[in-house]
């Protein structure tokens, strides 16, 4: 199935698609998503990351469709 | 019943001729309202080398065409002109209550042109409108001036006031239109063509009902919109202390990723833009010390005193403009500071504090807060006028002027208390503060020696605070925008926020890349600036938001709600091309007033000549040149000259929009 990641550029974004889309099998939680871009353990506890805008554990599973989006920033104004 | 009111109010002040005029259906198909119609308006109306400042000019109020229907964060004004400070083609907007004040009137814009013999005001009530003595408020500044006239005003509802401080008065070229109590329209000299028309404001009271085609389907993508962003909040942990490291880490990364554009609204609801304070010094973004210094300069010690905690630290209350969720202003006590002279001021934007900051190596926050008051009531650009004062700080190290010049003031780099005294004199247009009113392309020209050398600007505008050395795409909107030197164009980082080739077929897609990719001409760069061009118009067109466009096409649904509320049933390529139309009728307004386009190019120390030796900008060069070229280009105009090529004209339809109003 896919779910659409927004991840900043030092996670390995490779396998996301130009459309923002990344194939996961059925049944994957966002730790295996954590996994595919390779987060940092040391960084998952400060990590602000939201699936379908709201918090969420890392054993939350995931539905085709779902948006995991990550905080970085950018400046503005 | 298509989201817009379908007529103009045409005021002419020295005649005190007031009409309404129809508006066909077929402009706002083509060109949609805000700045689209003010371009059309403006092109028929002014002629071939009108004096900016002369009575010739056309100054125009414009609401959005989604302004009122029920869609979100669709509530910003322009003002329109041409620009007294650029010769060519000016806007400027701004958020507040005024853009729906407009349509309640029953206009989608009021334009003015003329000269009034004494200052006056336009009031428009359930009497209809009529020009109004306004000698009690002149010589006063914007804010005092909003208050008496809102008050004066006042039957059952309040009314919405645009107005100017004494900077418009005495024409100052980079004077704005105030709002509000501290908003501000402040680019393109607006402000300074109110003033030399002796128009002191405009006083709206209307209760007309803004009628669109499916009023339920705006509200249904309105409030999908509104429940994401609601949801948006960010944990209390997160810090703004935090932020500069964030900015830090960007530098190291060396790629970019297009992010959620959502994410970006949890940040907005908790500081504002001054999120950006810190961290965009870090990363490169803030251009410090008249963009000939780096984070190297302006380091921890200096960057750390305007940190983001600290402006909210003032914040007593959050402010909003009209149909937005997000709120990202505010209003501050700042009664201990300048000894009590003013009890509050709107929380100064990322734009205010790092141009009275890092531009100037200003690390005192106080004076920061102080001077944003100063402006707002004077109704001055701060971006222009911060750019001023760096300009004149150079200078002065240089020795192009003397104590003896400044009247005695050291304008050495980061005395805030010279820097204020110096706004001060700006304001009231004393001694070096008069030359340096009116921006500093035309100071450089008054104080000569090779004083250009510091004047910082594109095509006669100031740039906002935003290093086309950490964003080239940012460089080329500033060099090739109608209005030069405007930050909310576009950029890298708004187009890969924008997602707009999620619904457009010409946008390029972007995944993860190399940051050097962003420096070099390229087709695809230029697609990407031209896209960005385009779409912007059409957000200007609707009384869009920035940081709502940058929130990215697939949360606020701008052609989802243009087809809601008109009926249209375009596909968003259809509305591209209105975009590519809106933005080439502002390029043709400038080729009729004499401009070429090719002088808007930003200072050569913008593009990296001579290239930063420190900071994480360091050696980095933009090849504007080429970009500017591969940009107009894929605009259909000369790659040459920037001048729209005869078939784009053709194409656009836009031979047949001008003529048949000639
Ligand atoms: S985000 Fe800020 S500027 Fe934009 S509409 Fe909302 S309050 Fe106004």
């Amino acid at each position: 199935m896919k779910v659409k990641v927004y991840a900043p550029a030092f996670l390995n974004g490779d396998e996301i698609d130009e459309m923002g889309n990344l194939t996961v099998p059925a049944g994957a939680t966002l730790r295996d998503v954590y996994k595919k871009l390779q987060v940092p353990l040391l960084l998952r506890p400060v990590l602000i990351c939201r699936v379908n805008y709201e918090k969420s554990r890392l054993d939350r599973k995931l539905q085709e469709g779902d948006v995991i989006s990550f905080l970085f920033p950018i400046s503005g104004g | 019943m298509k989201g817009y009111m379908g007529k103009i109010l045409f005021v002419n002040l020295t005649s005190g001729q007031i009409e309404e005029r129809i508006i066909p259906d077929r402009v706002y198909e083509m060109l949609l309202s805000g700045v689209g119609l003010g371009a059309y308006v403006l092109y028929n109306e002014i002629p071939a080398g009108t004096d900016p400042l002369g009575p010739e000019n056309v100054l125009g109020f414009t609401s959005g065409l989604l302004t009122g229907t029920g869609s979100l964060m669709t509530g910003r004004w322009m003002v329109v002109c041409k620009s007294p400070l650029t010769g060519g083609w000016g806007d400027a907007n701004c958020g507040g209550t005024l853009a729906p004040a407009i349509k309640q009137c029953g206009y989608d814009g009021i334009f003015f042109s003329g000269i009034a013999e004494k200052p006056v005001y336009l009031l428009i009530n359930n009497k209809g409108p009529q020009l109004k003595d306004a000698s009690h408020v002149w010589g006063k500044d914007a804010t005092e001036s909003e208050e008496i006239l809102r008050a004066e005003n006042t039957v059952k509802k309040k009314p919405a006031v645009a107005v100017i401080g004494t900077a418009g008065e005495k024409v100052s070229l980079i004077a704005g239109v105030c709002h509000d109590g501290g908003r501000i329209a402040a680019r393109s000299g607006g402000g300074a063509v109110m003033g030399s028309k002796r128009l002191k404001a405009i006083v709206l009271v209307g209760s007309k009902p803004i009628k669109c085609h499916d009023p339920q389907e705006v509200k249904k993508i309105s409030q999908a919109y509104a429940d994401k962003i609601r949801k948006q909040n960010l944990p209390g942990i997160v810090k703004g202390s935090l932020l500069p490291l964030m900015g830090k880490a960007m530098t190291s990364i060396k790629r970019v990723a297009p992010l959620d554009g959502m994410m970006f609204a949890l940040m907005m609801r908790k500081w504002g833009t001054p999120m950006s304070n810190g961290m965009a010094v870090t990363n490169g973004d803030t251009p410090i010390k008249n963009w000939a210094g780096s984070v190297k300069d302006y380091n921890r010690s200096y960057y750390s005193k305007i940190n983001a905690d600290y402006v909210i630290k003032r914040e007593y209350r959050k402010y909003h403009c009209y149909s937005c969720v997000v709120g990202c202003g505010g209003v501050c006590d700042i009664s201990d500071i300048g000894q009590g002279r003013f009890t509050h001021t709107h929380k100064p934007e990322y734009e205010t504090c790092s141009v009275f900051g890092g531009l100037l190596m200003n690390r005192d926050l106080d004076s920061i807060f102080y001077i944003n008051e100063l402006l707002n009531r004077a109704g001055m650009d701060s971006i222009s006028a911060g750019h001023a004062v760096a300009f004149a700080m150079e200078c002065y190290e240089k020795g192009l002027l003397t104590p003896e010049d400044t009247g005695g003031l050291k304008l050495t780099w980061g005395n805030a208390q010279a820097v204020v005294k110096l706004i001060e004199m700006m304001i009231a247009r004393e001694g070096l503060g008069d030359i340096l009113a009116d921006g500093v392309k035309i100071a450089a020209g008054k104080i000569g020696s090779g004083a250009e050398e510091y004047a910082i600007h594109a095509g006669g505008q100031e740039p906002g605070m935003h290093d086309s050395r950490f964003d080239p795409q940012m460089g080329v909107h500033y060099s090739t925008d109608p209005t030069p030197g405007r930050h909310t164009i576009g950029a890298a980082q708004y187009y890969n926020m924008t997602r707009l080739w999620e619904k457009v077929s010409w946008a390029p897609a972007v995944k993860i890349y190399p940051k050097d990719e962003e420096y070099i001409a390229t087709d695809r760069e230029a697609l990407k600036t031209v896209a960005g061009a385009c779409y912007k118009q059409i957000v200007d067109g609707i009384g869009g938001c920035l940081f709502a466009q940058i929130m990215g096409v697939q949360h606020w649904q701008a052609f989802e709600w243009l087809n809601a509320a008109t009926g249209w049933g375009k596909t968003p390529d259809e509305y591209m091309l209105i975009g590519k139309r809106m933005q080439t009728l502002r390029q043709l307004f400038n080729v009729k007033h004499g401009i070429e386009p090719k002088s808007f190019k930003i200072h050569p120390r913008m593009a990296g000549d001579p290239p930063l030796k420190e900071g994480p900008n360091k050696g980095r060069t933009v090849p504007i040149d080429d970009m500017m070229r591969l940009h107009w280009k894929h605009f259909g105009w000369d790659e040459n000259t920037g001048i729209p090529l005869p078939e784009t004209i053709q194409h656009l339809e836009l031979d047949q929009l001008v003529q048949e109003v000639r």
